[in-house]
């Protein structure tokens, strides 16, 4: 039976144990707006993408060319996978395996979700706070380490929580981080906060100051993406 | 005067425009979510989020690049209707399906609710670009007496 999902490389990603970080459109567009923000302030370069007959029929035109919805970018050990589009709820579980599986093979250290918490009284919140689910004992005591809070009890849904399944089954550490967001509105505000983190789970330096400058313009740029997102989601 | 020839997007756009202005006349939006803009009209459709609690409806809606004292409301007890000039044009490069250079300079939205209301007792605040205004339910009746 032919795989739902497929993996093309490229560019070679020849890596010592990349990060693999994913970012895909959901709560305050978190991971969409991050993971945009890091691929153009590292200079990240495009390596690959995902290919899938389940995927919604979209090409992205970027600078006249045609472009896969989901592709990888690469620089020093870090890997992205951003999604210019919602991944369908049928998609969601084939790509998550398909991921976590490739990201084994690599040899990856981790595999990084990124996304947004919706909290009711988003806008009473000054600075988001950002918490960190880990799925293996020593991800938990990074998390500790970075004087990340971890997320104790609640639900995750959707790709990522997929993600976080797939890790535990193929034994793949993984962490996911959780940004306070508007839940319907995207967000900068919460990418910044979750970058800094991300910088030091990373070890990169990540300027936010651009981000949180551009953020009102950001939003109202970011939304077509956020009604792609509403009406793919329920495909 | 010289008058540029109308094209047939031209025609349908105004014909919308028509359609729409006959709705709001009998107090009923014609469209609640998308188009998110109408390029003749350079208006912008801001994102909403509506929520309802026993006795509120509330309404939340994304106003960036909007200043507190530009923005206008009116309610009935069905409708609410936000009119937000931006503080400077917003301009969008060729995207989607509009392939040329567009500005916007306002939000605009007429929202119908899902509960009558009372439009004199809505509160509203705006904080880092966001709007929130409470609208109180019409609840009323008559009292039933358990036997």
């Amino acid at each position: 039976m032919p795989e739902d999902f497929s993996i093309v490389e490229t560019a070679p990603t020849k890596v010592q144990n990349p990060y693999v970080l994913v970012g895909i459109p959901d709560i305050g567009l978190v991971g969409s707006i991050a993971t945009s923000h890091l691929i153009q302030a590292l200079g990240m370069s495009e390596v690959g993408h995902l290919e899938s007959e389940i995927l919604p029929p979209v090409m992205i035109i970027r600078n006249s060319e045609p472009k896969p919805p989901i592709r990888i970018f690469s620089k020093n050990k870090i890997l992205i996978v951003a999604a210019d589009v919602a991944v369908p709820s049928k998609a969601i579980s084939p790509m998550a395996k398909k991921l976590t599986e490739w990201s084994k093979s690599i040899g990856a250290e981790l595999i990084v979700g990124v996304s947004g918490l919706a909290v009711p009284n988003r806008v009473e919140i000054e600075k988001p706070a950002v918490y960190g689910i880990g799925t293996t004992d020593e991800t938990r005591e990074r998390l500790k380490k970075l004087g990340v809070p971890v997320f104790e009890q609640g639900v995750v849904v959707g790709a990522y929580a997929l993600l976080l399944k797939e890790a535990i089954k193929q034994g793949q550490p993984n962490v996911t981080l959780l940004a306070e967001a508007h839940y319907q509105f995207p967000d900068p505000g919460a990418s910044a906060s979750l970058l800094e983190i991300l910088g030091k789970l990373l070890d990169v330096k990540v300027e936010v100051k651009s981000l949180l400058e551009q953020a009102e313009e950001i939003r109202i740029k970011t939304r077509g993406l956020w009604l792609v997102e509403r009406n793919l989601s329920s495909m | 005067m010289a008058r540029r020839k109308k094209s047939v997007f031209d025609v349908i756009e105004e014909f919308r425009r028509q359609v729409d202005s006959m709705f709001e006349k009998l107090g009923e939006p014609l469209v609640e979510e998308p188009p998110m803009y109408d390029v003749g009209r350079k208006e912008l459709r801001p994102l909403t989020q509506i929520n309802e609690t026993e006795d509120e409806v509330v309404v939340t809606v994304d106003l960036p690049c909007v200043s507190k004292e530009d923005i206008k409301m009116e309610a009935t007890d069905s409708l609410l209707k936000i009119d937000a000039p931006v503080r400077e044009c917003v301009k969008f490069g060729p995207y989607g399906p509009v392939q040329r250079e567009t500005e916007f300079d306002t939000f605009r939205k007429v929202i119908k609710l899902p509960a009558l209301v009372k439009p004199k007792m809505c509160k509203a605040r705006f904080k880092d670009g966001v709007l929130e205004i409470r609208l109180p339910k019409k609840i009323g009746g008559v009292r039933i007496q358990i036997d």
